[in-house]
């Protein structure tokens, strides 16, 4: 069963991938429920973001925030903007329930910023979970593992 | 202020051995270690140390270092442990750094002489551990004596409840010099500028105008410069409602109309919810601690043009999960390397940093309100919130730790 799920997961991964690389942050934000959220722990190894303390914990209209700041103009980090190239593999699809409505997907990512003639890598893993509504597969949750989360890190005000 | 003050390296070397081996530094709070065998790898200036606590439960500064052959003997931010054990030779010490044991040694040694070194002077007020390399060092509560006040009201903005620092930190490093940030803590003039974007989230989620000040005189948020280069921002009048939008606007929040001793399940919920912003006062303790919001800011000078910042969030001892739970997201608001704040802040150090390349420009500018500032007395100097009047402060203390050289 996982296999057959496997391309069209690829696929929405390639999207939301390509969207953010791309800036458009309008049709990223459609790709997610209304009531999803997108994290990254400060702790790695954190099994539960909720109590403890986060890089980031958005819910919906926290990423509408996020993706306003960054068109605004005056979020500075971003002026000039971040270019990002990101790439994802090793991705595995795991049903999580019965009806196979619900999946998680895992996948290791590379994310390439550009900004002032530097080129930043930053890696680590994603956690998607997905939801089958109306047919269509939309985001739940997305969890954002970064290596290196508890270490000081230079502003990462773009999206992961 | 000369612009080798931020970029020349030998001003830096100077002020590792002149400020921060001189003077009292913050190293921890004392929840960070509540138990026995905790302990937290941090440094003084670019000293490593560690803070423990010992069996005996009194906190104790060690330097990060093997009197051996200089080895780290802990690598950890942060743990539980009955001492430490240097890897490279196996040299043993305990939690207050005495030497415990060596191994294959016949010959008596000197225990005293062979044991971790340790900054002479550790003094705490209300949680807070300071340390100092300097024996002749003035008692804490001297150094910081005008902004006490300043600290109890920070450390009692929940009343009774304990305050718990998170052991989880949201940590950043920036390309430019270590009292950019130690400025900036007690700077209210670049808040509507450095932050136009944190007003304009706010301002499209409450649908009116957001801001903390204006350029009116009659504003009553002040500034407040204090005799050891220690500074207050007091932005009490005129922040409540912008801590309250960002209060708000907090993943999770509790519904607009919610009945919030019953969502959070206490009785008198409404004070603790709203205590979750802090009091809306910046209390910058020289040189290396800010106390604002519901965060422990610390600064860690790097090398000249590189510091990294540490932010804990304080949570509460003795309340619903719900309120802490709203404090974290409150603090991930604006703090760390994601926030909506903090990072404008370092683009702006590292921008400055850009511009102090120009040698043929000296002279940077630091004497906004030295017209109406009203000295007080005994070296206290207030003035109008946008004024530079805090910085005027630390670099007088600065001076003076530095020499007349200088």
């Amino acid at each position: 069963m996982t296999s057959s799920l496997l391309p069209e997961v690829h696929d929405l991964l390639a999207r939301e991938a390509h969207l953010l690389d791309d800036r458009n942050y309008e049709d990223w934000l459609r790709l997610f429920t209304d009531d999803c959220l997108y994290w990254m722990p400060v702790d790695p190894l954190a099994e539960d973001g909720a109590l403890r303390l986060n890089v980031f914990y958005d819910d919906r209209a926290k990423m509408e925030d996020r993706v306003s700041r960054l068109d605004s103009g005056t979020a500075y980090t971003e002026e000039p903007i971040s270019l990002t190239a990101r790439t994802f593999a090793a991705l595995q699809v795991e049903p999580e329930n019965g009806d196979g409505d619900r999946l998680v997907a895992r996948s290791n990512f590379q994310l390439i910023a550009y900004r002032s003639g530097e080129q930043r890598l930053l890696g680590g893993r994603y956690t998607h979970r997905l939801i089958r509504d109306a047919g269509e597969l939309r985001i739940s949750e997305k969890r954002v593992t970064l290596l290196g989360s508890d270490a000081p890190q230079r502003p990462m005000t773009f999206l992961f | 202020m000369h612009r080798d003050v931020y970029v020349d390296p030998d001003v830096f070397a100077a002020e590792m051995e002149r400020i921060f081996m001189r003077t009292w530094v913050y190293v921890g709070h004392d929840s960070e270690v509540p138990k026995p065998g905790d302990y937290k790898t941090t440094a003084i200036g670019t000293e490593p140390v560690i803070l423990t606590r010992d069996k005996e439960g009194e906190v104790q500064v060690v330097v990060n270092r093997c009197s051996h052959r200089g080895a780290a003997v802990c690598l950890l931010p942060r743990g539980n442990s009955s001492g430490f054990r240097c890897q490279f030779h196996g040299w043993t010490f305990g939690l207050d750094g005495a030497l415990a044991a060596i191994p294959y040694s016949e010959e008596a040694v000197d225990k005293e002489a062979m044991s971790l070194t340790r900054p002479p002077r550790v003094e705490s007020y209300r949680g807070f551990v300071f340390a100092s390399f300097n024996p002749e060092v003035p008692a804490l509560t001297d150094h910081l004596r005008e902004v006490l006040p300043h600290i109890d009201r920070f450390v009692e903005h929940a009343g009774e409840h304990a305050l718990r620092v998170s052991p989880d930190a949201n940590e950043v490093v920036y390309d430019a010099n270590w009292k950019m940030q130690l400025e900036n803590n007690v700077d209210g003039y670049h808040l509507s500028f450095t932050h136009q974007s944190l007003f304009g989230v706010l301002q499209r989620r409450i649908g009116k105008q957001s801001r903390y000040i204006s350029g009116s005189t009659e504003a009553q948020a002040t500034v407040e410069a204090f005799p050891n280069g220690n500074a207050v921002m007091d932005l009490r009048s005129v922040a409540t409602e912008v801590l309250r939008q960002r209060l708000d606007i907090v993943p999770g929040a509790p519904p607009p109309d919610a009945d919030l001793d019953r969502y959070f399940g206490i009785e008198g919920a409404e004070d603790l919810y709203l205590a979750s912003t802090g009091p809306p006062v910046n209390v910058s303790i020289f040189p290396n601690l800010n106390l604002g919001s519901i965060n422990i800011c610390e600064i860690h000078p790097l090398s000249v043009n590189r510091t990294r910042v540490v932010l804990r969030p304080l949570l509460l001892d003795g309340v619903p999960d719900d309120i802490n739970r709203i404090r974290l997201r409150y603090h991930e608001i604006g703090s760390g390397p994601a926030g909506f704040v903090q990072p404008d802040d370092l683009e702006m150090f590292e921008r400055v940093s850009l511009g102090l390349a120009s040698e043929e420009v000296e002279w940077v500018q630091m004497t906004r309100g030295r017209e109406r500032e009203v000295d007080s007395g005994e070296g206290r100097v207030v003035s109008h919130v946008s004024d530079e009047t805090p910085q005027r402060g630390q670099y007088r203390w600065w001076r003076e730790l530095m020499g007349a050289a200088e």
